[in-house]
């Protein structure tokens, strides 16, 4: 589904550059639940941000089924990131003026979904997450890992075909971590969702199917 | 979708408060001052329901004579007017009048007034309401019968607002029927009497006076033939002591080029910067309003990498931004009516501006929702343009 072609990024100020990444072949297939892991700095945010065509490589070619993403413009970006892409971000990164209905239809505002239809969805997904309870609530009043269940609903509401998630459980406990793992698992297993997911845990990386190490910027076998 | 835009946008002012009310501040501010200005030109410029045919009116209330060496600036009097005014042939009509400011007494008490000397034509080039009675007509006026018009204010001071027409007036020696009664325009007394009662002036034989004439043009397009025709008429007019001014010129205007002129040179001078003026007024709150929108793409950058990254398109976020840009001032183009509105109020008791100023006017409203729809976009688009351009991953680091 994704592919990504001897990618290179690199970060130049005035002073020093940057290899955040330096030949990076992937392919993620359909289905696959990955974790990435690596060092602090090694570039797994940067790597997972160009998989989900919020950035560009400096050199190299990354391909969504089969096509460059190079040759779209900024409309059919937005409609590949709206329709095929999920994301789930370490700091949640929810619209504080936003309550957690409105934060998760967010997907669906971007779609042609009457305003029903999107509430009803958003409660599903919201459901899935157990926090249908807390619809009306706004994030400043939601703990770490309420939040971070929210930034799940927003990201599966759309049916995405692919997950995004940069280190979902990084901030949280080992007991809310092992809550968002079980959705993470449930989405994989009964919806055949594909997952890519950057995480510091051995034991959280060990419940996926492909383990990719990052060392510096490049690919560990 | 739009909907949403503007539910998003409703949510998003409300939980800023604080940069909501200095934004609507600014906006309102300098709207109310824009409207007012508008209002103001247009009381001097515009047709009202008192004075229906400005746009169609020349005005003539100065003459230059030359003396051997420059032109001097007077004001005609009636003999000039009557004798080379009155008789052109392109106007519909023309009226003769003069205005000044006497002193009477009634009920041993004194009391100061604007009064105007007017001939007949002078009623049906204006529009009064009368509260009761009615003007004089050309022949009361030929035969100077003593009769005068007042206003309401006078009604309501002098005689407690009880009817008035039947009694008597003494005006400058001479009682005089009080015929009727006008709705107030000013806030001061007004009296109108047959210019014929004016007998020091009337019978002067010489260019210079205090009198003017409102010339009725047939439509707006025979406004250059009257003038035309005056000028003509200046170059003919036999002089009355050749040896001290050899020629005349009439000055003729328009409503619009008497508010010019009495501001300042040209007309399109005075209209250019009072037009510069303007916009130079809105663009200071502008670029403001535009430095606060974009400061706010800092605390909003993580929102729009958020909206990007589910999917929001460039256009989309400008759109959305533009869209809370104008709902702000369209807000603060409401508030800034309603203050718009007091101020007027204000202006009018201090007699700064013609009680007859109108905001409910389609002029104005129009003038006012052009003006705030310019603001918006002016603050709004630059700043909206930017934002939606921010990378994704910058933003997001926020
Ligand atoms: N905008 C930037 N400008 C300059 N350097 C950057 C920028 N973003 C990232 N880098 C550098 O690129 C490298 C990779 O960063 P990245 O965020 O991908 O690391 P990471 O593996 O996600 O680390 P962590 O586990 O701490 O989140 C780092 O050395 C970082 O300093
Ligand atoms: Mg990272």
């Amino acid at each position: 589904m994704i592919s990504l072609k001897a990618i290179e990024k690199v970060y130049r100020t005035d002073t020093i550059e940057t290899v955040a990444l330096n030949n990076i072949n992937i392919n993620i297939n359909k289905g696959e639940f990955v974790s990435i892991m690596g060092p602090s700095g090694c570039g797994k945010s940067t790597l997972l941000n160009i998989m989900g065509l919020l950035d560009i490589p400096s050199r190299g070619e990354v391909q969504i089924d089969g096509k460059p993403v190079v040759s779209f413009k900024d409309a059919e970006l937005a409609e590949l990131r709206n329709r095929k892409l999920g994301f789930i971000f370490q700091s949640y990164h929810l619209i504080n003026d936003l309550n957690v209905l409105d934060n998760t239809e967010l997907p669906l505002i971007y779609r042609k979904i009457s305003g029903a239809e999107r509430k009803r969805r958003a409660m599903e997904a919201l459901t899935k997450v157990g926090l249908s309870a807390r619809a009306k609530h706004y994030p400043g009043q939601l703990s770490g890992g309420q939040r971070q269940r929210v930034a799940i609903a927003r990201a599966i509401v759309g049916q995405p075909e692919i997950i995004l998630a940069d280190e979902p459980t990084g901030n949280l406990d080992s007991v809310m971590g092992n809550e968002i793992m079980k959705i993470l698992n449930t989405l994989t297993q009964d919806d055949k969702v594909t997952i890519v997911m950057v995480t510091h845990d051995e034991q959280i990386a060990r419940q996926t199917s492909r383990l990719i190490r990052l060392y510096d910027g490049s690919l560990v076998n | 979708m739009f909907k949403n835009y503007v539910k998003i946008a409703w949510k998003v002012l409300w939980r800023n408060k604080f940069f909501t009310f200095v934004s609507l501040f600014g906006i309102s501010l300098t709207l109310m001052t824009v409207i007012i200005l508008i209002v103001l030109i247009d009381s001097k410029v515009g047709n009202s329901s008192i004075d229906p045919y400005r746009s169609r009116s020349v005005y003539v209330d100065k003459i230059e004579l030359l003396s051997p060496d420059r032109w001097h600036p007077y004001t005609p009097s009636y003999y000039f007017l009557d004798k080379y005014v009155r008789p052109l042939k392109t106007p519909e009509m023309v009226s003769i009048h003069a205005a000044m400011m006497i002193s009477f007494f009634e009920k041993e008490k004194k009391y100061t007034a604007d009064m105007n000397y007017t001939d007949g034509n002078y009623w049906r080039l204006m529009n009064y309401n009368f509260e009761e009675g009615n003007a004089y007509k050309d022949e009361e006026v030929a035969h100077a019968a003593p009769v005068v018009v007042i206003n309401e204010k006078m009604k309501r001071d002098i005689w407690g607002g009880q009817s008035c027409v039947g009694k008597y007036i003494e005006i400058l020696d001479v009682k005089h029927r009080i015929i009727g009664v006008v709705e107030n325009t000013s806030t001061s007394y007004m009296i109108w009497l047959p210019l014929t009662h004016d007998v020091r002036d009337l019978r002067n034989v010489k260019y210079d006076g205090n009198y003017a004439a409102t010339l009725l043009a047939k439509n707006e397009g025979d406004i250059d033939n009257i003038k035309a025709e005056l000028q003509a008429v200046a170059s003919r007019a036999e002089m009355i002591d050749p040896a001290r001014y050899s020629k005349v010129r009439i000055i003729a205007d328009t409503s619009m080029e008497k508010f010019a002129r009495s501001i300042g040179p040209g007309k399109e001078l005075v209209m250019s910067v009072i037009i510069s003026f303007m916009i130079l007024f809105m663009l200071i709150p502008a670029v403001n309003l535009v430095n606060v929108n974009i400061s706010r793409i800092l605390d909003r950058a993580s929102e729009i990498g958020i909206r990007k990254a589910f999917g929001a398109s460039s256009k989309r976020l400008i759109l959305q931004f533009v869209v809370e840009n104008i709902m702000i001032t369209l807000f603060g183009g409401l508030i800034s009516l309603v203050m718009a509105g007091i101020m007027l109020q204000l202006l009018k008791g201090m007699n700064f501006v013609p009680v007859t100023a109108n905001l409910i006017n389609w002029r104005v409203f129009l003038l006012s929702i052009v003006t705030t729809l310019f603001f918006a976009l002016l603050s709004g688009v630059y700043p909206a343009y930017k934002m939606s351009r921010m990378n994704v991953v910058d933003a997001l680091k926020n």
